[in-house]
């Protein structure tokens, strides 16, 4: 009868602030009732564990998960997602309350359900969903998870001999999880085109997870995922993993897998182990290769980042990267130095105020590598915001970057960035800030006379 | 041109927080020196360290469990890495690295982590990661070095290396880091090197001075700028 309680209170709650204030208050029904109820979600009927997914991980959480919802839905099933990013127990409890009768029950009949990886443990102990996807392990929000290993310690306790693990075949760290599954599904891409070799003095890898011996890569896909070994005790990237993407083909958007070939929109490295992962879902949850080729057709994705912008004559590519996150920010990176146009770069990474207390930390960009950027054509680089830019100036520096190219404005104001940048003869701009001031790129030039492409 | 060799210890098992910038900003206060530097990467743990050819040990952030089996592979060479340390020899090791250096590290899960003991120091690994700015005053050189630090573990020492102006160094008291002869153990980040070019060049002074008799400096802009404006953002949270 508590449960009943509290979820018909929840539910209430969810009707008045959506009343009040439609995009506001998202995970407040979710909130109230685990206050009122901590284990609240365990008492939801209906639930088939066997069609609960969990989708974990460094990167590639959001999207993963959006994708996976969506290519469920795309095959007529039905299913809910806290496809919000509300990733914790707060978000679990909202999606539950929005999906279910008055009465308890479940109403869908598949729950896809984005994790943060450092709640799936006690998620997992009230929902004890037998799909877990891990898309990586990597270093993120140091003020927080301190180093990776600590997040590996707190998946290892969240998976179990009923969990069907999914595991990115590349990637040393999460891929090490699977000797604590019951099941281990492996994805996979083959080396394609934007594959690389890290040969600068300065590369770095990481210790095996589970011997503390440095592994070595024979290429990475991305940064710190590719075929890799342990110097010391045999933890290995597989050779022949359940899903593998063959013959990528980056200008015509399409991979091989399973002898079938598949059209898609989105075709970097990262997009990439992204369709690998929800093929390896997908097809563990039921769904047929056409169900899938349809949903990878018509996926787009919600929370796609980047823009391009037009201002007086120039092209603005306003590019968003997890401050804090080096293999994110190195996507992005990558991006830049892949244009071969000469080009202006601007680079505003701030005071991390995710937590108490804020801090001027940004270190987190000598772990990205600038270099490809800096051996590029470029006119001017600027580095700007307040206190931290002399930092990402350095840095900048450090990798190559002329110092009479490059200035650093101490101010979060976009206004004297683009002045700059404007001045400057480069055709293209490049602006990579994170994801918290995004906006304040665009609001500045939308203001300014430019306009933004569809 | 006099060479200096720059032993970065183990970069593919001890490269957190981006601390790799402090190899390169080493290098290039040797340039500053004077002195043209080399980076030898020191790969294996269980390999024989070549401490004849090295003017500096930097022992970079790591992961907790890998100093624990660093402290195993090094065994072996144990008594050599004493000698070297007693004899003067030049060891830095920033943040979790400290550990390994000091007498043992209690985990969360009541296991212990034993270290060299080449530091009088020991550890206790933090429930929560704490992170913040760092802003300290070396004992002995009155140099102040800013940064941040990411704390996993809650250190105690009686030869702390400096005293915190602003943050939580070693664990909150007002104690940072640690120092034996020039065995010199810091939480401060940054990196440590890019952030603070002078303490690198004081490092390094004191090795060229005790080999080579060098001396010579140029103003590093940049850092200092980025000094300045870390401290005045320091000030507002006080």
């Amino acid at each position: 009868m508590r449960f009943l309680l509290t979820l018909w209170l929840s539910k209430l709650a969810a009707f008045f602030v959506h009343l009040v204030k439609r995009n506001r208050g998202t995970i407040s029904s979710g909130w109230l009732a685990t206050r009122l109820m901590p284990d609240f979600v365990a008492h939801f009927r209906g639930i088939d564990c066997d069609k609960v997914v969990f989708i974990t991980g460094t990167n590639g959480k959001s999207t993963t998960t959006n994708m996976v919802y969506r290519t469920l839905l795309s095959a007529g099933r039905t299913a809910a997602c806290n496809t919000e990013g509300a990733n914790m127990m707060t978000g679990v409890a909202t999606v539950l309350i929005k999906n279910s009768t008055w009465g308890g029950r479940f109403n869908r009949e598949f729950l896809v359900l984005e994790a943060d990886e450092r709640s799936l443990p006690g998620i997992r102990r009230v929902l004890p969903g037998r799909h877990v996807a891990v898309t990586n392990l990597e270093k993120d929000q140091d003020q927080r998870n301190g180093d990776p290993d600590l997040i590996y310690r707190k998946l290892e306790g969240a998976v179990g001999p009923d969990v069907t693990l999914y595991l990115n075949n590349e990637e040393p760290r999460s891929s090490a999880l699977a000797q604590r599954a019951g099941q281990a599904v492996f994805f996979s891409v083959a080396e394609n085109d934007r594959a690389f070799a890290w040969h600068d003095s300065y590369a770095v890898t990481l210790p095996c997870p589970l011997c503390g011996h440095p592994i070595r890569f024979e290429r990475h896909n991305l940064a710190g995922i590719g075929p890799f070994r342990c110097t010391r005790c045999g933890h290995a990237s597989g050779s022949a993993p359940q899903v593998l993407l063959t013959d990528v083909d980056y200008d015509a958007g399409t991979f091989r897998c399973g002898g079938r070939q598949f059209s898609v929109s989105y075709t970097d490295p990262f997009y990439l182990y992204n369709f690998a992962l929800v093929m390896a879902v997908g097809r563990n949850l039921g769904l047929t290769e056409d169900e899938l080729a349809a949903a990878f057709r018509a996926f787009e994705n919600p929370v796609s980042h980047d823009q391009v912008f037009h201002l007086r004559g120039k092209e603005i590519r306003y590019l968003q990267g997890k401050q804090e996150n080096p293999e994110a920010l190195q996507s992005e990176l990558d991006v830049i130095a892949r244009d071969p146009r000469r080009k202006a770069v601007a680079v505003g990474m701030y005071k991390v105020t995710d937590f108490q207390p804020h801090y001027a930390g940004s270190f987190y960009f000598f772990d990205c590598d600038f270099a490809a950027i800096a051996q590029g054509d470029v006119a001017a680089y600027v580095a700007f915001s307040e206190t931290v830019c002399y930092d990402l100036a350095a840095r900048m520096i450090y990798a190559g970057a002329p110092e009479d190219k490059v200035t650093a404005l101490d101010t979060d104001d976009p206004g004297p960035v683009l002045e700059l940048l404007e001045k400057t003869d480069a055709p293209v701009i490049y602006i990579l800030t994170n994801t918290k001031h995004f906006g304040l790129i665009s609001d500045y030039i939308l203001t300014h006379g430019g306009t933004r492409d569809a | 041109m006099h060479k200096l060799t720059i032993g970065w210890m183990y970069p593919d098992l001890l490269n957190l927080h981006g601390e790799r910038g402090s190899v390169q900003a080493l290098v290039r206060a040797a340039e500053n020196l004077g002195l043209e530097a080399q980076v030898r990467r020191v790969e294996e743990p269980e390999g024989e360290i070549p401490l004849d050819e090295l003017d500096l040990l930097l022992y970079l952030p790591g992961e907790i469990r890998t100093l624990a089996m660093l402290r195993e592979a090094l065994r072996p060479q144990e008594e050599k890495l004493k000698q070297y340390v007693e004899q003067g020899g030049t060891v830095v090791a920033i943040g979790t690295a400290g550990l390994l250096f000091g007498k043992e590290t209690l985990r969360r899960d009541g296991s212990r982590v034993e270290g060299l003991g080449l530091l009088d120091l020991t550890a206790a690994e933090r429930e929560l990661v704490w992170g913040d700015d760092l802003h300290v005053l070396l004992t002995d050189t009155k140099q102040e070095l800013v940064g941040c630090q990411i704390s996993m573990a809650d250190v105690e020492t009686p030869t702390p290396l400096g005293r915190t102006l602003y943050g939580r160094g070693n664990n909150g008291a007002g104690a940072e880091g640690a120092r034996y002869r020039n065995l010199i153990y810091t939480n401060c980040l940054g990196p440590l090197f890019v952030k603070n070019p002078w303490f690198a060049e004081a490092i390094l002074k004191d090795i060229v001075l005790h080999k080579l008799g060098v001396e010579q400096k140029r103003p590093n802009a940049l850092a200092d700028k980025s000094f300045d404006t870390t401290v005045r953002f320091i000030e507002t949270k006080k």
